[in-house]
């Protein structure tokens, strides 16, 4: 096979490994903030649940969690396609993850702040929405760029469930061709810049909002 | 002689198994400012925050403005205070922090106008007008559309006085507000203070390591050791003629008499 | 057949198959520890030498695996080594990549445990005329350990949790073996809620375990004989 040939096949597997990206990405953090604030906040049962599900999926393995969801739901007659179950498998974990993130941003917000929210009499609601949450804000946006990378490594599991991402691509070819060398380099390669690529967005984000922070830019 | 405006009785509070206060009894009067001076860990700051409703109290009883502070009368009982209670008790309280606790993600104007427009539903207006008017008091009227971060210790502490002045409250409650800052910058501060109790009468209570400030500025002074107040008076009979030995000691102390 | 309720009888028949491939799984845990320890103090040590050239290469290396699947680390190991007439079983490989993957993290913890050291303590070791050598072994080593236990234990909790991954290249780990009792059988219930309950337990005693190496270990470093 031609090298051309093989870097077109992987390139498709890549826009596969993107798209459970993009998809798995905003339900993280989604599942993090509701969580995390719920972890944080709630009252005595949602607090336990709160625990119970980031204590569920940062014990267990994604890859366990993942197949629970695709082999385990259908006898629960919920049957879900294989992309589904990727993302909300992702989705889920990274979020649990995330939950800690949140918490810990929250927690770095110096006490003063929230004295002072107090001392000018803010309802508890708006202390955590108008005082600390955008501070927090800025601190978890690098530890979530360390997350997102941690996800698109994630994504390579799902080649075990039969979806064509880039891993499960790389397989099939080293499985019918013997360059699995060049397949395999470049395989690494393209999981390296979509990881460097994604750490500098969140760079990049980091910096427009400390720019915020000093200056105004979130209110 | 009026109902007194702040009244602390037999007030305990402990943090684990420190006892900070364990019977402590305590006025203030309408219009009345009192200083507070005594070594640190004695509960001085503890006193002003337990006023601000930032720590609770393990028995006794606290009013302001005539209504128990951190109780309310419920169903022919009194019982610990709600959160509607205590938001409603803080409307009377306003307080200046050691560290400024200014808002780092908002403006200069909009520390000052962000609590009258969401907790007392001014109008944007009617807030930025009266936030104007308060940085012209602490003369930083051109430093309405800085950031926090921009501005010196000096400078912050004089936003961190508008902002409390903002809401308007009966009683301030200064916390060691110049401890924080060099020493060049703590007269720009205390001149704002100065500026205005000549002006307006307030209720004041102020935690300080400034002793001259403290004699200028104060009616009473109050000098307060291990949770108690050991000795109080005008300014100078605690000054120049301090009965107690541990206040003398304290006075030696600091200003070296 | 009745898909919808947890069987008893069914747990209790593949446990015992589970808990013996438990063992492959610890194992591969336990190899992949040490290797990767070794790789974090060698990538960590390399990091501080003196070539500018070396260092840079290290952190790109570190970077680089830290940025790219540990699955796909696998399944390079197992397809390419073998080209290079370098042919390991599956437990192999899988310590291989596992060392190597997490290495990768740990160079970073035992990195910012010796920066942690304070400057003092180098000049102090300067002074004495100590080699480099015993500078490390006597000075900063041993004060740097306690305070990388935590993050390390942590690491290796996360490596336990990923050895699942393993089974991509055969090896008849937990998550295998439950994939293989549960296509036989066509009930992926038990084996798999089994399996998850097992990594949730190990990974909880092993969290302790750390928290009381960690409490236990002097506070004030040890002396190497």
């Amino acid at each position: 096979m031609e090298f051309g040939e093989i870097v077109s096949v992987l390139l498709q597997g890549a826009v596969v490994t993107i798209k459970i990206v993009a998809m798995a990405l905003p339900l993280a953090a989604v599942m993090a903030f509701i969580f995390g604030l719920i972890r944080l906040y709630s009252p005595a049962p949602f607090k336990q649940i709160a625990i119970f599900y980031i204590e569920f999926f940062r014990g267990t393995s994604a890859l366990i969690q993942l197949y629970w969801i695709y082999f385990v739901l259908p006898f629960f007659g919920i049957t879900i396609d294989a992309m589904t179950a990727a993302v909300v498998a992702l989705g889920l974990n990274i979020g649990a993850y995330g939950t800690e993130v949140v918490r810990g941003a929250v927690q770095s917000v110096p006490k003063g702040q929230y004295e002072a929210s107090i001392a000018l009499n803010f309802t508890a609601r708006q202390r955590v929405w108008r005082i600390i949450l955008p501070q927090a804000f800025v601190n978890m946006i690098p530890p979530f760029g360390n997350l997102a990378i941690e996800l698109v490594k994630a994504t390579s599991l799902v080649s075990l469930i039969t979806i064509g991402d880039l891993t499960f691509k790389a397989k099939s070819l080293a499985d019918t061709t013997l360059q699995v060398g060049e397949i395999f380099g470049v395989v690494l390669f393209l999981y390296f810049i979509m990881s460097q690529a994604l750490a500098l967005l969140f760079k990049l984000l980091e910096k427009r909002l400390s720019k915020g922070l000093g200056r105004g830019g979130i209110n | 002689m009026s109902t007194p405006i702040i009244e602390f009785k037999n007030v305990k509070k402990r943090f684990g198994d420190t006892t900070i206060f364990s019977d402590f009894n305590f006025t203030v009067e309408e219009n009345e400012i009192v200083s507070i001076i005594g070594p640190s860990g004695s509960g001085k700051s503890t006193l002003l925050r337990i006023l601000m409703t930032l720590e609770g109290i393990d028995g006794g009883y606290i009013n302001v403005a005539g209504e128990s502070l951190w109780h309310m009368y419920w169903q022919g009982q009194y019982v610990p205070a709600n959160s509607k209670h205590l938001h409603k008790m803080r409307n009377h309280l306003g307080m200046v922090f050691q560290h400024f606790n200014l808002f780092p993600h908002m403006s200069v104007k909009r520390n000052i106008t962000e609590a009258p427009m969401r907790v007392k539903g001014m109008s944007r207006e009617e807030a930025e007008e009266s936030a104007e008017k308060l940085l012209n008091l602490v003369g930083l009227a051109d430093k309405a559309d800085s950031y926090p971060n921009d501005l010196s210790g000096g400078q912050k502490q004089r936003v961190g006085i508008a902002r409390a002045l903002a809401m308007k409250p009966s009683i301030l409650l200064l916390d060691e507000i110049t401890s924080a800052l060099d020493p060049e910058l703590v007269d720009e501060v205390l001149d704002v203070i100065r500026n205005l109790v000549k002006e307006d009468s307030f209720t004041m209570l102020l935690v300080t390591h400034e002793m001259y400030f403290a004699r200028e500025i104060s009616d009473r002074v109050c000098f307060f050791d291990k949770g108690t107040i050991v000795e109080e008076g005008k300014p100078e009979e605690i000054f120049t003629a301090p009965k107690h030995e541990r206040t003398k000691a304290f006075l030696n102390a600091y200003l070296g008499q | 057949m009745n898909g919808f309720s947890w069987d008893w009888a069914f747990a209790w028949e593949v446990l015992p198959m589970i808990l013996s491939a438990a063992k492959v799984t610890l194992l591969a845990t336990l190899l992949g520890s040490i290797f990767a320890i070794f790789m974090g103090l060698v990538f960590a040590l390399l990091r501080r030498s003196p070539s500018r050239i070396l260092r840079n290469s290290i952190y790109w290396l570190v970077e680089f695996i830290r940025s790219t699947p540990l699955l796909v680390q696998i399944f390079f190991l197992y397809y390419v080594m073998p080209e290079f007439g370098i042919s390991m079983s599956p437990l192999m490989t899988g310590v291989f990549a596992l060392g190597l993957h997490y290495g990768a993290y740990l160079s970073e913890v035992f990195r910012s445990g010796i920066d942690g050291i304070e400057k003092g303590q180098w000049e102090a070791a300067r002074a004495l005329n100590l080699t480099t050598i015993d500078t490390y072994k006597d000075i900063v080593l041993p004060q740097a350990i306690r305070p990388m236990i935590p993050a390390t234990g942590n690491y290796i909790i996360a490596m336990f949790k990923e050895t699942p991954q393993l089974s991509a290249i055969t090896l008849l780990e937990m998550l295998q073996v439950a994939k293989i009792i549960g296509s036989e059988n066509f009930r992926y219930l038990e084996p798999f809620t089994l399996v998850g309950i097992l990594y949730l337990v190990f990974s909880i005693v092993a969290a302790y375990g750390i928290h009381q190496i960690e409490k236990r270990f002097p506070k004030e470093g040890f002396t190497l004989k």
